[in-house]
């Protein structure tokens, strides 16, 4: 497993948690305890453990004797950056826009939507990102050295 | 001078006459129904331009058995697309959590409502401030290589 594979599964790993987490303590605190959307929404604190993201230059430096990234790796790596950002901006254009139609173009909408826009841009970015160049690599199997 | 070249001239002029107009219509009318209808034409003008510098495949005019675009080419549009796009993750962050921060916890303490309007700003803007940061970089490139890009 090379670099970019061992990066991609850990972002992966982080992405998921943070969500699975989040969805969980959220359907927790809302079907379980019958707490209010606004008191369950606390569950997505979770998120913050995407900021293990930072983490990925101290725990995968790049070797210094050795070439770690050939024409293979960035043809690669371009094509999950171009479809993770494809995907990306279809899903932000859409959330910039639906609000427009359905609460027409004289309503409003709360402020706490700004950042999820961001952070949910975030995890698909990342999430694609990730899934593609595991899935151009090959999930199991492949001594891709 | 290349297509390449040519549509990020178009893009920038598009962006600038897209600004001029609504700035004019701002300072002299404030109406905002003629505001949006001439933000449309500038949107219109701003994405429909480049389609008939490059044609798509099914347009009868498009010149054909040429090279138009070449690794160089392909490098230079690669490297502004990313720089376009780390601008958007610098700006958009900035401006989403900018107005959260100052809509919900300063002007009216955790109860911060934002126009639908507004959002589809920060929508239109994000694709304006990518089309201008990739044409710029574009035409930097270019002229930075010493090459006209004469095709």
């Amino acid at each position: 497993m090379n670099r970019q594979q061992k990066i991609a599964w850990f972002n992966l790993i982080v992405v998921s948690l943070a969500l699975g987490l989040s969805v969980i303590a959220f359907s927790i605190g809302y079907f379980i305890f019958g707490v209010s959307v606004h008191q369950a929404s606390a569950g997505f604190g979770f998120m913050g453990i995407m900021g293990f993201y930072g983490l990925n230059p101290v725990l995968f430096r790049k070797g210094k004797s050795k070439v770690q990234f050939d024409e293979r790796d960035t043809a690669i790596q371009r094509k999950s950056v171009i479809i993770a950002y494809s995907i990306f901006w279809v899903l932000f254009v859409a959330a910039a826009m639906i609000p427009w139609f359905i609460i027409g173009p004289n309503g409003t909408i709360t402020t706490n939507y700004l950042p999820w826009m961001v952070f949910g841009g975030m995890c698909v970015v990342m999430l694609l990102q990730s899934i593609v160049t595991l899935n151009e690599y090959g999930w199991k199997g492949k001594n891709n050295e | 001078m290349n297509k390449i070249q040519k549509k990020a001239i178009m893009r920038l002029a598009a962006i600038m006459s897209l600004a001029v107009m609504s700035a004019v219509i701002l300072f002299w009318d404030g109406e905002p129904q003629l505001w949006n209808v001439l933000g449309d034409i500038g949107f219109m003008w701003l994405f429909f331009t480049p389609v008939l510098i490059d044609p798509p495949f099914f347009m009868p005019f498009r010149r054909k058995g040429k090279i138009v675009f070449d690794e160089h080419g392909a490098k230079i549009v690669q490297r502004a697309t990313t720089q376009a796009f780390g601008a958007f993750w610098y700006v958009f962050p900035i401006i989403c959590i900018g107005l959260y921060l100052f809509l919900n916890a300063y002007r009216t303490e955790g109860m911060g409502m934002i126009s639908s309007g507004a959002l589809t700003i920060i929508g239109g803007g994000g694709g304006i401030l990518i089309a201008l940061v990739q044409s710029v970089s574009i035409l930097a490139q270019y002229k930075k290589g010493g090459n006209d890009g004469d095709k």
